[in-house]
């Protein structure tokens, strides 16, 4: 019987080792070979954005601060969703990794939130848009942006981003969108 | 000599002749309504309004939607259709036999200034009695509530349990430009709007004992659990912990809640005290666990979780936290509503490319489909006599409320057109 | 040894009164009759019918389509339709070819013997005449063609005329236990149907449908109802007060029974619980 036991406790360790290493890899892999990247990235965007952080502080009445305000908000973009899935695709990885830079180099706080298509229950919708936003945190978390500058919201299938029964609309309703918090 | 070949031939005769009984079986009732004569009721002196008019209309829907009655033809009616009769003695039954009901309606009314008075009999026209015979008291404007009571009294005669005429249906309705509470009656009349919290208010339910709806609004930014007051109009937030505060269901007694909590890390189903405090976690698991469902004894709660890989509907019983597979078949089976009788538990399931509405038995049996019209139907809710389902269909990008019997027949619209209605719950009776 | 009996014999010949043996004769006779009248072989012999008539019922609302549901009417009928069309094609040519098939065969006799005449009288229009000659071989032989094809036609009608012959579409559905021999009404059915049609009751009052309950009721020979009692009670009173509407509302059959006598009716819902 004991020995059952520790077979199995073996076992499990194993297979989560197993998970922690799948899940955990990738991002870092990603981290290490792009890091000079992201550096030099992150410089060049954290001028911009110092910038816009102190023009909007004074006052959003120049056109050339609300133009920077445009460029910077247009730079976290939001990021798509297979139908019930809330795993991340590659292209979302791709937008993340940029919103990840953004966030590193702006210190601001922002909330994700999570959105679903209209197909399905709202209260499964709401639970799934939620888990959306949470791997989305988790990943940015494991790009380096503290966790403690994100908070997450579900808005399920309440707040479509275009009204339609189609499979275009559908896709751009399955997102996770930020929101800066000032 | 004779007299023993005619005693020969008598045994001869005789012994052929069945001794027993013809024994005969019906299976089936001849008809499945009940033949019912609906008079329109009579002034009792004072003057004619417009009184009779309104309980007829409220009698007659309400009767129809019931499934239980087929009204006789008004153009037959005979002399007696004009008499008051408010006591058995005075109907003359024959009539009323004459044109095949087994039951009639009779009633008058009464208007002394702003009082409403109105009697209303029901008798069984077979056995020559009276069924139920109520008087109301009101004023003049309550033509259609004292007519949905008498409706429900109907129902209790002929069937031994109160019919849900007279309760209410809270709703979610865009027609203020944001998703706010209302309230109406069962047949779609009389709406009112309960909320005012310009955000997202979702998914409400009634207490079973108090005039009171919970439900989950985005008012502050984060959908937390509310609850209110019908009348008083008094609100309290009950549980705003970080992430779902979702999907909260009184318990039968009103002791208890049952809800979806996150916690804003993962969802999972909860015991709350009606003041928010969390008595006992129900699931414990990675996946989605959300849409929780009491059922009508309280020991067990049907709910819908991802776990096994996509949405399916799972029972977990409260006491000793085991969770139980209920629906196999489909892809996608949310919103499970446990009937008030014990007998159902109503869900839907994506069919082709809309959801449509399923019954099945909780021990997992009996499995049948409910609607088929084009159209995805959503949320279903038991009526609380666990006769009817109302339901919200989606169709043609317009939402609205319907209300069917369990069976899947009498169908109709209630909620007015123009609107997206969702989100339907069924109150308790209503005292 | 043989004395012996025959004196016994005597001594009983003695005993016989003179009707006794007359009346043992009788009695045998009549013991004869007994199993005949039981056997009811003089009932069916008797009634039997010329004609099939089948039982109709009565009662019940008419329907729209009476062959509906019978598994056999579908198919069959549109089988029927259809060969009754060709039918009424198929006669107008084949009385033709029906005599054609028998002369064909002389008429080819007969060319030859013409087509030698023609080449001995006038050999010039030879090509004319070969020409008509060729047409009217072909005709002939497009002829014998068709023959034979209506032949296989007619063949396959009858074997579908067979095949018709077992099931009568024309007869009218009766009774679940009608063999097709009664004559008029079934008296039992006819109570069953008319107090079926006065049990009025919904589902809907019910709790479960898992109820029976047993009346005895008397009916008189002119239809008329007696005593009636509740054998078995089914415990709702809702079923129960159904049950008893229904024996109140049939006071009269109006119809006459062959004989005045006791009907022990069940309702349940057997029917129902099917669903």
């Amino acid at each position: 019987m004991q020995l059952k036991a520790v077979f199995k406790l073996t076992v499990l360790l194993a297979l989560a080792s197993l998970l922690t290493v799948g899940c955990a890899k990738k991002p870092k892999n990603d981290e290490s070979s792009q890091v000079t990247q992201t550096e030099m990235q992150q410089q060049q965007v954290a001028e911009v954005s110092e910038q816009s952080v102190t023009e909007t502080g004074t006052g959003t009445s120049s056109s050339s601060a609300q133009d920077s305000m445009d460029k910077m908000v247009s730079s976290l973009k939001r990021v798509g969703f297979e139908y019930d899935q809330y795993v991340l695709t590659a292209d979302a990885r791709e937008t993340l990794k940029n919103n990840a830079i953004y966030l590193k180099a702006k210190g601001v706080r922002v909330q994700i939130e999570g959105h679903c298509d209209e197909r399905g229950s709202d209260e499964y919708n709401l639970a799934l848009g939620e888990n959306r936003a949470l791997t989305v945190k988790s990943y940015l978390v494991s790009l380096g942006v503290p966790a403690d500058r994100m908070s997450i919201i579900s808005y399920g299938e309440e707040i479509p981003l275009v009204m339609a029964n189609t499979e275009e609309a559908w896709a751009q309703n399955r997102r996770a969108e930020f929101k800066e918090l000032y | 000599m004779n007299n023993l070949l005619s005693l020969l031939l008598l045994v001869a005769l005789l012994l052929p002749l069945p001794a027993q009984a013809v024994r005969i079986e019906i299976s089936a009732p001849g008809e499945q309504t009940i033949p019912l004569a609906l008079t329109r009721f009579l002034p009792m002196g004072g003057s004619a309004t417009d009184s009779a008019t309104k309980v007829d209309e409220v009698l007659i829907a309400d009767l129809d939607l019931s499934g239980l009655f087929e009204l006789a033809d008004r153009a037959a009616f005979l002399s007696d259709a004009e008499e008051l009769g408010l006591h058995s003695t005075k109907v003359d039954f024959g009539q009323w036999r004459l044109l095949g009901v087994d039951a009639v309606v009779k009633g008058g009314y009464h208007i002394d200034g702003e009082k409403l008075v109105v009697e209303a009999r029901l008798y069984d026209v077979v056995s020559q009695r009276l069924l139920t015979g109520r008087r109301y008291v009101g004023k003049v404007g309550d033509e259609r509530r004292i007519a949905h009571s008498f409706a429900d009294q109907i129902m209790l005669a002929l069937t031994g349990k109160m019919g849900p005429f007279n309760s209410r249906l809270a709703y979610i309705s865009t027609r203020s430009g944001h998703k706010e509470l209302y309230l109406m009656e069962v047949d779609g009349q009389n709406s009112l709007r309960l909320t005012d919290h310009r955000s997202i208010v979702l998914d409400p339910d009634f207490s079973p004992l108090r005039k009171e709806i919970i439900y989950t609004s985005y008012k502050k930014s984060n959908p937390d659990l509310y609850r209110k007051e019908i009348y008083t109009g008094s609100e309290a937030r009950i549980s705003q912990r970080p992430g779902l505060n979702t999907g909260g269901r009184y318990r039968s007694d009103g002791g208890e809640l049952v809800v979806t909590l996150s916690k804003g890390n993962n969802s999972d189903i909860y015991l709350l005290g009606t003041d928010g405090t969390i008595h006992k976690r129900l699931t414990t698991h990675w996946g989605i666990d959300v849409a929780p469902s009491w059922s009508p004894d309280g020991d067990k709660v049907a709910f819908v979780s991802d776990r096994r890989g996509n949405p399916q509907i799972f029972v977990v019983d409260i006491n000793s936290l085991k969770v139980e597979r209920l629906t196999f078949e489909g892809k996608y089976n949310a919103t499970p509503d446990w009937s008030p009788t014990g007998e159902w538990i109503a869900f839907t399931r994506r069919t082709e490319n809309q959801f449509d509405i399923f019954l099945i038995r909780p021990d997992g049996s009996g499995e049948h489909r409910l609607t088929f019209a084009p159209g995805t139907k959503e949320h279903p809710r038991f009526s609380p006599d666990g006769r009817f389902l109302v339901y919200s269909l989606d169709f043609k990008r317009e939402k609205s409320i319907h209300v069917m019997r369990i069976d899947g027949t009498g169908d109709r619209r209630l909620s007015a057109p123009g609107g997206n209605d969702t989100h339907p719950a069924w109150s308790g009776y209503w005292q | 040894m043989s004395d012996y009996y025959r004196h016994r014999l005597r001594q009983l010949q003695k005993l016989l009164e003179p009707g006794l043996r007359r009346m043992l004769f009788l009695s045998f006779l009549l013991h004869l009759i007994v199993p005949v009248i039981l056997s009811g072989i003089l009932e069916t012999t008797h009634r039997t019918p010329k004609v099939p008539v089948y039982r109709v019922n009565l009662v019940n609302k008419p329907v729209k389509d009476p062959q509906a549901g019978r598994p056999d009417a579908v198919p069959v009928k549109k089988k029927k339709k259809k060969p009754v069309k060709k039918k009424v094609a198929v006669k107008k040519i084949p009385t033709k070819k029906s005599k054609a098939v028998k002369t064909a065969p002389v008429k080819k006799k007969r060319a030859p013997v013409v087509k030698k005449k023609v080449p001995t009288k006038s050999t010039k229009p030879d090509k004319t005449a070969e020409t008509a000659l060729q047409k009217r071989l072909a005709e002939m032989q497009a002829q014998a063609k068709r023959d034979a094809d209506m032949a296989a036609l007619r063949a396959k009608l009858a074997a579908q005329k067979a095949e018709l012959g077992k099931p009568d579409v024309k007869a009218p559905v009766g009774e679940p236990d009608g063999t097709g021999k009664e004559i008029g009404i079934s008296d039992v059915r006819y109570v069953e149907n008319f107090i079926k049609q006065n049990w009025r009751l919904s589902q809907y009052q019910l709790p479960n449908l898992d109820l029976q309950v047993e009346v005895r009721v008397y009916y008189s020979k002119d239809g008329k109802q007696g005593k009636w009692e509740v054998v078995e009670k089914s415990g709702n009173v809702f079923f129960d007060n159904s049950v008893k509407n229904a024996i109140l509302l049939s006071k009269n059959l109006d119809y006459s029974l062959p004989t005045a006598g006791t009907f022990e009716i069940i309702f349940n819902l057997k029917d129902l619980q099917k669903r």
